[in-house]
């Protein structure tokens, strides 16, 4: 009896489903599923930016990075702290949202890689800015 | 054939270094920067088993009563095998690295007052460091100097504990607080971080600027913040010269500029000695040093079950550790781990190395460069005595 009500409620869902199709707007379950999950940070990485994950997790926050930033002379430091901020505090997707004012530093970076060259973990900086940039973007708003 | 240096702190800068003194071609090879970076750049080389944490005055007994004591307390030690070495390793040094004068091993220890208002023991430092030696305060009028607008640095409280260790070890100074206008027209000034005012006090002009501005003080010594001078050595000489006033700064707790100091001096110097420089990471042929440093450089690595040595996978020692039990149950105690690295022979060669390899500076075990100090003086006399070893069979 319970199997074949719940067949039932299926069925009526699918043929629901099937009528409203023609007056569905484009985009409309992704816009439902980042409203949902976007807020959290909670979204899907591609396989290789889990492959990363652990590479940008190495930071130590000993701020040598900082010091061989020529591009950090301009920025106020409560608006940007640097690629050291980036790789101390970006551990958590949940908090890149509280990066925005960071992101919007993201175009001052020269590609220079001095920052990799004296980090003594070897975390990959410019894809840990890259990775934050991109995710701090996803979700609603 | 050359010599392979495999580390660019201060025990494979050092080696590089006396291995091109030795007529090798020397490649060097690094990751990044590491601990010498990070160091505070006071240079210990033995602390003394008499001090008393807290009391600066306790004890005070110079570096070669201290490095026999060190010896003779830990056995297990590598600086047992290069002791005829440490006077002139640490001569060699000062040598290339101008920051630094060289002192006797019987001259009593410094004792450096930090910017936390702590102080720390140590056989040598910068000169701009060495000037706030302790005992050198007595019967002067000192003024700690803060940069209006910095909240980087806090004078008065340093002033206050200055005069509290003074007072404790018999040492009668004057103490004064001030304020200094300095980068004023920064509009981010306030959360600058220490480096950033260094490297503006390297352009020329403006340390005579900041100088001139401290000329109307009525002081014999000046103790200003820990950032004179990031890329320069004579950032604290050019304000002494215009202000007309000696020129000291403390040691530096976190984002130590004098530590990068240190290391941008090394790197400056193994460029003007000709050394060629990479970031390859595989094993070298023919002679070479390992100076990969412990944990922080990177030349002791965990695996699975134990601490591995990263690059020849030798064997390492934690003495000291019963099983696999490396650390104390004591937080402040003695950890094992802290001493875990590669045992040597006595001429530096590491045990199950391939020929021509030798071992320098952090990644040697059997010493904790914290609990005993003698970090940076290990790297510098067991790196000398490396590069002198790999250039001979070079």
């Amino acid at each position: 009896m319970r199997l074949l009500s719940s067949l039932f409620a299926l069925g009526v869902q699918f043929v629901l489903h099937v009528v409203r199709l023609p007056w569905r707007k484009a985009g409309q379950g992704e816009r439902h599923f980042l409203a949902s999950y976007g807020a959290e940070g909670l979204l899907p990485l591609s396989p290789d930016e889990r492959r990363l994950l652990p590479a940008l997790d190495r930071c130590i926050g000993c701020g040598l990075c900082n010091v061989v930033c020529a591009k950090l002379a301009g920025v106020p430091r409560h608006a940007f702290g640097g690629p050291s901020a980036l790789g101390a505090q970006a551990r958590s997707m949940p908090d890149f949202g509280s990066f925005a004012s960071h992101v919007a530093h993201d175009s001052d970076c020269a590609d220079c890689a001095i920052c990799e060259s004296v980090c003594p973990t070897g975390v990959p900086l410019r894809d840990l800015a890259r990775f934050v940039s991109r995710h701090s973007r996803r979700g609603p708003g | 054939m050359g010599v392979t240096v495999i580390g660019g702190g201060a025990a494979g800068a050092v080696a590089a270094l006396a291995a091109r003194a030795g007529g090798a071609a020397v490649d060097l090879r690094s990751r990044g920067w590491g601990a010498t970076a990070l160091s505070s750049g006071a240079i210990d080389l033995a602390g003394d088993p008499a001090e008393v944490a807290g009391d600066p005055w306790a004890g005070r007994p110079c570096a070669a009563r201290n490095f026999a004591e060190m010896l003779r307390r830990n056995p297990r030690h590598p600086l047992r095998h290069v002791r005829e070495a440490v006077a002139s390793a640490l001569g060699r040094f000062c040598d290339h690295v101008p920051l630094y004068r060289p002192r006797p091993l019987d001259a009593p220890d410094l004792i450096l007052p930090t910017d936390l208002g702590t102080w720390k023991s140590t056989f040598l430092a910068q000169g701009s460091q060495t000037a706030a030696h302790l005992p050198a305060l007595a019967g002067k009028r000192v003024v700690v100097f803060g940069f209006r607008g910095w909240a980087g640095f806090a004078p008065k409280f340093l002033a206050a504990s200055l005069w509290n260790l003074a007072r404790r070890g018999g040492i009668d100074c004057d103490l004064a607080v001030g304020e200094v206008g300095w980068l004023e027209d920064d509009p981010f000034l306030a959360l600058r971080e220490p480096h950033e005012l260094a490297r503006t006090l390297d352009e020329p002009g403006a340390a005579e600027r900041l100088g001139e501005n401290l000329a109307a003080v009525d002081a014999d010594l000046l103790l200003l913040p820990p950032v004179l001078g990031l890329s320069t050595v004579d950032v604290a000489d050019r304000i002494a010269g215009a202000a007309g006033v000696p020129v000291a700064e403390p040691l530096a707790s976190d984002r130590s500029v004098p530590g990068i100091r240190l290391q941008m001096a090394l790197d400056r110097a193994l460029f003007a000695a000709g050394v060629k420089r990479s970031n390859a990471t595989q094993r070298p042929p023919g002679p070479a040093v390992l100076a990969t440093g412990r944990f922080i450089g990177g030349g002791i690595v965990r695996g699975e079950r134990e601490l591995r040595e990263a690059l020849f996978d030798l064997p390492v020692v934690v003495p000291g550790a019963p099983g696999s039990q490396l650390s104390g149950p004591d937080v402040g105690g003695p950890h094992p781990y802290l001493s875990a690295g590669v045992p040597t022979d006595e001429r530096l060669r590491p045990d199950g190395g391939p020929p021509g390899l030798f071992a320098a500076g952090a990644v040697l075990g059997g010493y904790d460069a914290i609990r005993e100090r003698c970090g940076l003086g290990a790297a510098i006399v067991t790196g000398h005595v490396a590069g002198t070893l790999a250039a001979e069979i070079a």
